[in-house]
Formats: C-alpha cells, sequence, structure tokens
C-alpha cells in the first residue's frame, strides 16, 4: 500500500518529468507498436495477394493432358481437397473480320480462380458475382478489341466458331500466370472451347490442375508440398505454389515493410536511450529521497518496487495512449495504405498483440529499471563496467525484439547487432579519441575553454549524444537518397523509356518496320537478334551433372536465349576481362567465340571467366569462351540478354528480334493498330502502363520512407535534446559556481552553444558522410549506379540540425544561467 | 574598506513579508578579519548575498573601497565582485569538470591577470597541492578541495574573501589545517575576511566576531 502511495505521490509531484517521459516513449514505440499491430493483417493481404497471383494454393501444370491416373496419385499426395479445378491455355490466331492476330484462349472454370480473380469494365466481377460465359460467348482483353479494331457485342472468331464478346477484362489477378507471357487472353468456356477444335492431337496447350486444401495454409507451408511432390511426380509436370509468384508490388511491399521495421527499430533504440537518460535523471534528482526513506526503514525490496512501479506506470501509460491512438486511426489507415500500395488490406486489429506488449513492457521496465535504481539503493558509486554488465539483459531484450519485430528472417538481429557493434566501436575510439584531446590549462577563449573542457571529460555524455545524432542524420540521409535513387531508378526519363515492345519480328522486316515507325514519328530502337539454343557443357562437364548442385528448378534449365553484338552497350559495364577482340571469323568454327556473361547469371551458375561453354544451336554444337563478365542496367526496360557472342559467329542462324519503340509525342493508338496491319505476325506490346503504375507506386513507397525517415530523425532530436536538457540540468550548480567566480553569463552560454553545437556539427556532417556512402552502396548494388545525390537534402540538413541544437541549447541555457548564484551560500 | 549604510532586506513568502534587515549598519576595516555567529536563519546567508552583491537590498547602501554598489550597473557590479571578492565555501564548489589548476586560473583568467597559470600552481604548491594539479575535484579528499578552493578565492588577489563555514565540512584536525592555511595566506596577502561560522575557535582567529540576532549585528 505504501508503495502505491509512494508511486501516486512521486507522479503528481513530477508532473513535467511524467509528460515529458510519456511523450518521448510514446513517440519512440508508436512506429513500431503500428508495425506491429498491423503485421498480421499485412501478413494476411501480402499471402492473400500471392494467392490470388496464382489462384489456387497449389498448381501443376503440363504441357500434355494430365491423365486422370496422374490426377488420382497426385491427390494421394496432397492434404484434403476443397476444390479442384482442370485448367486450359492454348494459343491460337484470333481473326476478326479484317485483322487476324496471335492470342491466348483461356479455358473458365466455374469458381476459379479460389484467390482472386477478373474485373470486368462494366464493375462486374468473376468468380465474385459474374456467371460463367455462355458456349457463345467470350470475355477479352482491351487489347484484344483495340488489335482486331473490335467493340463489345461484336463476334469474334476464335478456332473454328464465331463467338460474341461479352465482357471486357479490365483487371486480371492471373496475369502473370501466363501461358505465352504477353499475348492478350480470351477466357472462354469449356463447351465454347470443344467448339472451337483448338485443342486437337498435337496442339501446344498448358494443362493445369488447380488445387484449392480445406485447411487453409500458408504460403510457407503451400512451399514444403510444392518442393515434396515435386521430388516425386513426372518430370513433365510443374509444381507451383503462390510463393513462386514474382510480383513487383510483393517484392516492394516486403522491401518497404522491412525497410520500415528496421527505422522503426532505430527510432526505438533512439527513443529508449531517451527513457534511460530521462529516468536516470529522475533518480538522481530524488537521491535524496531515496537515501531518507532508506533510513526510515523502507526495505531496499520496497524502494525497488517504488520505483520499478513508477517506471511501469509511466511505459504503460505511453503505451495505451499509442494503442488508443492506433485503435482510433484505423479505420482511416487502412483505405490510406490501400489506396497508396493498390493492394486490399483487411485491416483487423491484431489484440494478441497488446497481451504480448503488456509483457514485454514489464520485463523492458525490470530490464531498465534494476539497473538504474539497484546502485541508488547501494549508496556507493558503481564501476562503469559493472554498469555496463547491469544493462545486459536489457540489451538481450533489445536484440530479441529487433529479430521479432522485422518479417525477413535475420534482418532485424542483424540490424541491431551491427547497431550495436557500430556503437561499441564509436564509444571505444571516441573515448581514445577524446582522451587524446585533452590538456590541463586554459584556451585563450575561456568559452572554448570551458566548452572543450566539458566535451573531453564529460565523455559519456558527449558521445552518446554524439551518437544518437550521428544515428538519426545518417538514416535521415540516407533514406531519402535511397528512395530518391531507387524511384529514379524506376522512372527515370520516362521519355527515355520505350513505349512498346517488339517481339518476333523477323530480320528481313526490320528495314520496314524502321521506316514505318520513323512515319509515325516515332523511332525503332535497341533491336537486338535472339537464338534460342541450350547450353550442353561447361567446362568440358555436361551441363545436367554440372547444375545437379543447384537446388533452383530455374537453374537447372538449359535452355538459353543467346544474342550478339560487336560491343557490349554503355550502359552495360565490364567487370572482368576484356572487350570482345572484333567480329568471329573461323568460318568452321575451329576458333571457340567470345561470350560475355552477365555477372548474377555467372554467379548463379558458377560460371568464370576464361571458362569454356559448349551450346547447341538448332544441332550445331558451338565452342565459346568467357571473356567478360558485364553487370547489365536491368531498370533501363530495354532488351537485355545474360549471354551474348561476338558479332559474326551466329548471323546466319535462325533467329527472332527483339526492339523497342521509343516514347514521344505521337499517337500511340495509331501505331498499334498500323503496326498490327502492316506486319500481322509481330506482337508489339504496350509497356507504357506497366512502368506508369510501377513507378506510381514507387513513388508513394518512397514518400512513406521519407516520411518515416522524417519521423525517425524527429524521435533522435527529441532524446539529444533530452540529453542535452539531463546534461545541462547536472551542470546547473557548475552554472552557479562559475557565476560565482565571474564569468559573465554571455562566456557562459556560449561555452554551451560551442560544446553542443560541435558535437552537433560533428555528429550531423559525418552522418551526413555516412549516409551519403551508404545510399551510395545501397544504389551501386540494388539498382546499378542510379545513384542520386541530394545535395539540397544534405546542406538542409548540415546546418538544420546544429541550427536547432544550438536553439535548443540557448533555451535551456536562458532558463537556467538567470538563477542567482547566492543559493550556494549556507547550504 | 567595506560599509553597509542602515541596509533593509526582507522576504516574501506568500502573503507574509519576512523582515531580515531593517537598519543594518557594519564596517570592515583593510586587512582586518571579521567572524560572523549566528543560528540557523539568522541572516548570514542573505548578509554574504548582499556584501557579494548577488541581491540587491530593499534600502540603504553597500560601498567596498569607497565603490558604491548603488552606482554599479548590474554587469558593472559582476566585473567588480569578479575582481574584489573571493569566495569560500562550506561545499568548496569546485567546477566539476575542471581539475586542480583549471580551477584556480579560472579567477585569473576571468580578471585578466598575466600568467595564470604561473601563479596558480604557485599558488597550489603553497597549499600544499603541487603534486594535484591534474586532479579532478571528484579525485580530491574533502580537505584538498578546499585548499584549492582557498587558491581559487586568493589567485586574482580580492580586496575582500567571503568565507562561509569553510571548515563546515572536515573533521577538525583537516578543519584546523586547512583555516590554517586560510590565515597564513590572508595574512601574507593582506587581505580582508568575512568569516561566517559556527565554531567559537575558528571565530576566535579572528580580530572582531559578531553575532547576528534579530537583523543586528552586535560584537562579541
Amino acid at each position: 500500500m505504501l508503495i502505491i502511495e509512494l508511486v501516486l505521490k512521486a507522479l503528481a509531484r513530477s508532473k513535467s518529468f511524467s509528460l515529458i517521459f510519456i511523450l518521448n516513449f510514446s513517440l519512440a514505440i508508436a512506429s513500431l507498436s503500428y508495425l506491429q499491430f498491423f503485421k498480421g493483417s499485412m501478413e494476411t493481404s501480402l499471402e492473400t495477394r500471392a494467392k490470388s497471383l496464382l489462384g489456387a494454393d497449389l498448381v501443376v501444370s503440363s504441357r500434355f493432358p494430365i491423365t486422370s491416373q496422374q490426377e488420382e496419385a497426385l491427390k494421394k499426395k496432397l492434404p484434403e481437397l476443397k476444390g479442384v479445378t482442370q485448367g486450359v491455355s492454348t494459343v491460337s490466331m484470333i481473326a476478326s473480320k479484317t485483322r487476324a492476330r496471335l492470342m491466348e484462349v483461356v479455358k473458365v472454370n466455374e469458381g476459379y480462380p479460389y484467390y482472386g480473380g477478373l474485373g470486368f469494365k462494366d464493375q462486374s466481377s468473376y468468380p465474385k458475382g459474374e456467371v460463367l460465359p455462355k458456349s457463345n460467348e467470350v470475355w477479352v482483353y482491351q487489347e484484344v478489341l483495340d488489335l482486331l479494331d473490335l467493340k463489345l457485342g461484336e463476334q469474334i472468331k476464335v478456332g473454328k466458331e464465331n463467338f460474341v464478346i461479352k465482357k471486357i477484362i479490365a483487371t486480371d489477378t492471373l496475369k502473370t500466370i501466363s501461358f505465352s507471357g504477353f499475348m492478350p487472353k480470351i477466357y472462354i468456356n469449356e463447351e465454347g472451347l470443344d467448339k472451337s477444335e483448338l485443342l486437337q492431337f498435337g496442339s501446344t496447350a498448358s494443362y493445369t490442375l488447380n488445387y484449392l486444401f480445406k485447411e487453409g495454409l500458408g504460403n510457407d507451408k503451400l512451399e514444403e508440398i510444392e518442393r515434396e511432390l515435386k521430388k516425386s511426380i513426372d518430370q513433365s509436370m510443374r509444381v507451383l505454389s503462390p510463393n513462386d509468384g514474382t510480383d513487383r508490388l510483393l517484392r516492394v511491399l516486403n522491401f518497404i515493410t522491412n525497410f520500415l521495421s528496421l527505422v522503426s527499430l532505430v527510432s526505438f533504440f533512439l527513443g529508449l536511450v531517451g527513457l534511460i537518460y530521462l529516468y536516470s535523471g529522475f533518480l538522481r534528482k530524488h537521491q535524496k529521497d531515496i537515501t531518507v526513506l532508506s533510513d526510515m526503514g523502507l526495505s531496499k525490496r520496497d524502494l525497488s518496487m517504488t520505483y520499478l512501479l513508477h517506471l511501469f506506470v509511466l511505459i504503460t501509460i505511453s503505451s495505451m495512449i499509442v494503442f488508443s491512438l492506433i485503435s482510433i486511426s484505423a479505420q482511416f489507415l487502412g483505405p490510406l495504405i490501400q489506396k497508396l500500395v493498390d493492394l486490399d488490406f483487411d485491416f483487423s486489429l491484431d489484440y494478441s498483440f497488446l497481451l504480448k506488449s503488456s509483457v514485454i513492457l514489464l520485463i523492458l521496465s525490470l530490464s531498465i529499471g534494476l539497473p538504474l535504481i539497484l546502485p541508488l539503493l547501494q549508496r556507493e558509486k558503481q564501476h562503469f563496467s559493472k554498469t555496463i554488465l547491469s544493462f545486459i539483459p536489457f540489451l538481450v531484450l533489445l536484440l530479441l525484439l529487433s529479430h521479432f519485430v522485422s518479417p525477413a528472417k535475420n534482418v532485424g538481429f542483424s540490424f541491431a547487432v551491427v547497431m550495436l557493434i557500430l556503437i561499441i566501436l564509436l564509444f571505444v575510439i571516441g573515448s581514445i579519441f577524446l582522451k587524446r584531446l585533452d590538456f590541463s590549462g586554459h584556451l585563450e577563449n575561456l568559452s572554448f575553454s570551458l566548452a572543450f573542457k566539458n566535451i573531453t571529460r564529460q565523455n559519456k555524455t558527449s558521445l552518446t549524444l554524439f551518437t544518437a545524432i550521428l544515428l538519426c542524420t545518417t538514416f535521415f540521409s540516407l533514406i531519402p537518397q535511397v528512395g530518391s535513387s531507387l524511384s529514379n531508378a524506376l522512372t527515370l526519363s520516362v521519355d527515355e523509356r520505350p513505349r512498346f515492345f517488339v517481339i518476333d519480328a523477323k530480320e528481313e522486316q526490320i528495314k520496314d518496320l524502321t521506316d514505318q515507325v520513323h512515319t509515325l514519328g516515332a523511332r525503332l530502337e535497341n533491336v537486338s537478334p535472339m537464338i534460342r539454343a541450350r547450353i550442353v557443357k561447361v567446362n568440358d562437364a555436361d551441363f545436367i551433372e554440372h547444375s545437379k548442385n543447384y537446388e533452383d528448378e530455374r537453374l537447372k534449365n538449359s535452355t538459353v536465349n543467346l544474342s550478339y553484338r560487336a560491343k557490349i552497350k554503355k550502359s552495360e559495364q565490364i567487370v572482368q576481362g576484356r572487350e570482345f577482340s572484333g567480329s568471329y571469323d573461323s568460318k568452321d568454327f575451329s576458333k571457340p567465340i567470345e561470350v560475355s556473361v552477365e555477372k548474377r547469371y555467372a554467379k548463379s551458375r558458377g560460371i568464370d571467366l576464361g571458362d569454356r561453354l559448349v551450346f547447341d544451336v538448332l544441332g550445331l554444337e558451338l565452342e565459346a569462351v568467357v571473356v567478360n563478365i558485364r553487370t547489365v542496367t536491368w531498370t533501363e526496360f530495354v532488351p537485355n540478354f545474360f549471354l551474348i557472342l561476338q558479332e559474326g559467329a551466329l548471323d546466319d542462324a535462325p533467329k527472332t528480334v527483339l526492339a523497342t519503340i521509343s516514347s514521344g509525342d505521337y499517337d500511340a493508338e495509331q501505331v498499334l493498330v498500323k503496326l498490327s496491319d502492316l506486319f500481322p505476325s509481330l506482337t508489339v506490346i504496350d509497356v507504357k502502363n506497366l512502368f506508369e503504375s510501377f513507378s506510381k507506386l514507387v513513388k508513394n513507397v518512397t514518400a512513406i520512407t521519407d516520411k518515416m525517415s522524417l519521423y525517425s530523425i524527429i524521435v533522435g532530436l527529441l532524446m539529444s535534446f533530452i540529453i542535452i536538457q539531463y546534461q545541462m540540468n547536472l551542470q546547473k550548480n557548475n552554472i552557479l559556481r562559475l557565476k560565482m567566480i565571474g564569468v559573465n553569463n554571455k562566456t557562459i552560454r556560449n561555452s554551451f552553444l560551442i560544446e553542443f553545437g560541435l558535437i552537433s556539427l560533428g555528429a550531423s556532417t559525418l552522418g551526413i558522410i555516412l549516409g551519403s556512402i551508404g545510399s551510395y552502396v545501397i544504389s551501386s548494388l540494388l539498382f546499378n549506379s542510379y545513384w542520386d545525390f541530394r545535395p539540397d537534402i544534405l546542406l538542409l540538413y548540415f546546418f538544420f540540425i546544429p541550427i536547432l541544437t544550438i536553439l535548443i541549447v540557448s533555451f535551456f541555457t536562458s532558463r537556467m544561467i538567470h538563477q542567482k548564484e547566492n543559493v550556494l551560500f549556507g547550504e | 574598506m567595506l560599509a553597509l549604510k542602515s541596509l533593509k532586506k526582507s522576504y516574501h513568502q506568500g502573503s507574509q513579508t519576512i523582515e531580515i534587515f531593517e537598519n543594518l549598519n557594519f564596517h570592515v576595516e583593510e586587512g582586518q578579519r571579521v567572524a560572523i555567529m549566528g543560528k540557523s536563519g539568522s541572516g548570514k546567508s542573505t548578509l554574504l548575498s548582499l556584501i557579494s552583491g548577488i541581491i540587491k537590498p530593499d534600502d540603504g547602501d553597500i560601498s567596498l573601497n569607497s565603490v558604491s554598489y548603488k552606482e554599479l550597473k548590474e554587469s558593472e557590479l559582476n566585473d567588480f565582485r569578479a575582481m574584489n571578492i573571493g569566495f569560500v565555501f562550506q561545499n568548496f564548489h569546485l567546477v566539476s569538470y575542471l581539475n586542480a589548476l583549471e580551477n584556480v586560473m579560472l579567477p585569473a583568467k576571468v580578471c585578466h591577470i598575466p600568467k595564470p597559470r604561473e601563479k596558480a600552481i604557485t599558488l597550489l604548491e603553497s597549499v600544499g597541492l603541487g603534486h594535484r594539479l591534474d586532479h579532478l575535484p571528484s579525485q580530491l579528499s574533502g580537505g584538498e578541495k578546499q585548499r584549492v578552493a582557498i587558491a581559487r578565492a586568493l589567485i586574482h588577489n580580492p580586496k575582500i574573501i567571503l568565507a562561509d563555514e569553510p571548515s563546515g565540512n572536515l573533521d577538525d584536525e583537516t578543519g584546523n589545517a586547512v583555516m590554517d592555511i586560510l590565515f597564513e595566506l590572508i595574512k601574507k596577502n593582506h587581505t580582508t575576511l568575512i568569516l561566517v561560522t559556527h565554531s567559537k575557535d575558528v571565530a576566535e582567529r579572528c580580530e572582531k566576531t559578531y553575532e547576528l540576532l534579530q537583523g543586528s549585528l552586535t560584537q562579541c
């Protein structure tokens, strides 16, 4: 009872401390709590998204019809089923009265896809809502109408039958699971497909079995089932689970949640340092009370309990405020995030988080409170190393928390470990450096002298403040630069991006195509021959043997697309080896052909400079030698190849040609229609929307990360100011002593401004440099040197942080400096 | 040398006015050593605050070396205090982040006295701390801290030293040793001393002893 009474009194009599504590801790945990609170919904939404890209829990596909025996055998190896559908799709020439194009025809099944579906232009959807098309009806993509010059309700010829276009498809979650890759799709029902007679013996088609399991299984579990199934099924069959979906949005969202969790961790760490400073300041202020209470007979246990409970109450109040804000704002946040990232979020609050958080907060109070309170009860000064040791449980808790808050495996833990190592290094190097700088005596300028003595002799405080400002400035300069580089890499000069991709062109069409495109006001660019081949050997070892070392199925595929060029492109960079020596000149292929290999491709397949590769090009085995390893700017969105041979060797081989058509001020629809008319066999894909929607998403993500970085610096600066205030409170008596000796107010004020200004300037300068180097490294690694240096932002921070620090110090100093020094008498 | 004329000082505590001095007159000659005794709450600290010019009297005047405090602006008064008054406190009040040498050098730096380092070393040697120059206050004993404080109070040759219970926090032996040093240096420099103390033994070392009682100083 006495304990509770003492806690209530401590709360009531230190109102301003309680408010600052609650503000600091609320800010520290807000971002982390938000992320954790919605983690469940995010994960569910992302899992559902991955499933909707596949349409099912598991898909088994084959180029041949799947027999009932095979189906039965598969069923035995799978968990209990809730539903299964047989899918078929094929590629065929589809015609209107005036035109014909190669398109993908897909059989639509009742109730499938189990996840996601089709959205139509008239706002209806399938399978939720719309019924299957009738046997004389089809649903088509808008491109089908554009390419064939048709309208809704008109007839389209599929195989031997004419069908009525019943619906125009606006969105299709299965777009990425496509048999043909890029071709526009036509959906038809089973009877209609039979009537069309497209599927004759020997037709090229894709047959699938789409499974929905009774038990709602997570994507990782489904991936496990996929792996098990792959081991025991016919090699002609492929198995896909939702995790195989390589959706950009998922990758971006995974990136953003990982990234945000790391930034939240930084805010959390900084906030905790602030909390430790604040609370140790509070305890120091109440040290006399503790001594008196102890002398009056209050046991150490009761005293510890009092202050631990006080700390826990403050932490709990802060948490309750944050949790309440989350609950209130959830209804607004859901639609906002949905709009920003184009993902259906089912925003449900994960209330189990509350329980977990309460337990964590209790442990946190203990791990922070005990090392602060116990030394005061011992009434003797504790050795620094002992203080550090007493904080070990707190550090362990931090590492564990970091591990659990980050969605990606080990990212949070590794990040926290790296941060801790950096902080320890900074403290060790900083302490040695400050010790070396120290000297006995005064400088000519007394303000400088006092500032210098304070920095070097209060080195723990100086280094804590330095570290806090350094961390937040590093993040503050790194995040916008990485975001900006990412945004630039993906959206860089939309004018430079192609508007159309031309695939399957024939070599002899290129001249006419170039002329026609020119006539229409655009340019045919990046014309690249493409030759299908197989890798047969790597350094005399059979490729199949060579690839057995790889677990990833994709790496076992020996089929490759080769291209050839006289020189490596400007946007590519040779990282090892040399340029091609010129045109290939051996007519009997007695000399190996020079080949350039893309860096990541080479690394994943264990190919090195100087290795000898044997390709099978239409039955002819050709030997090649790797003369260089190069990096490719994939973000250019132009045809790029993993393997490029020197010019002259494969010039006569049968090939198709890839090219791009530049963006520009021309009528894109007219270009599409005209080219389709003139070159019916050509596939022309409009990629503008692809870039636009993606660049919009990237911009939104960048905006979120920018705001998050701003948030982290606010927490960092707040914590820095708490340290400054704490430090200045400790200096209160020194200020009075200096005043009593006759040091004037201006000199004292200047000494503090110089002290904290120097720390702030040094930390923010180093932070900006480290942040810029970090962003350069990240940009170089991830975005192939699209580093966007932002001197405007950096200069702003360079001035903003020290000036803000100076203003805050001025404010605190002016409050303290006007105290009368006569309180020193008669103590 | 130091003259307090018709000094009046009161404090307000809520609606209550507490009169400390109603008409205090006090005079100290140059080089004189004066002890002031009195019970807790009798106004000793207020008296030292008034003499040092930190607080202003409600009425009356204080003058040191014929300079009236009334005639000085606040900043001038601060400079005047820095130049002419040295302080020794019961709790030493050394600047915690400065070592012994730097603490002693500080008033000399403030008063622009030439060769502050040399003077500080000489003074610290004279108080027996030549081997503790680079030690921070936290590394010194109570007696050592007080000796540093005495050296600091004397480095700029002030006209007067205000000492507030200088041996109050020290054991008898250390206290006596510190007082020996203080008196020896004061005598040597011909500095005036106003010493507030509860100890009769310490007071007896001074030429005059006053008791502060109900706002008046009475010579014992």
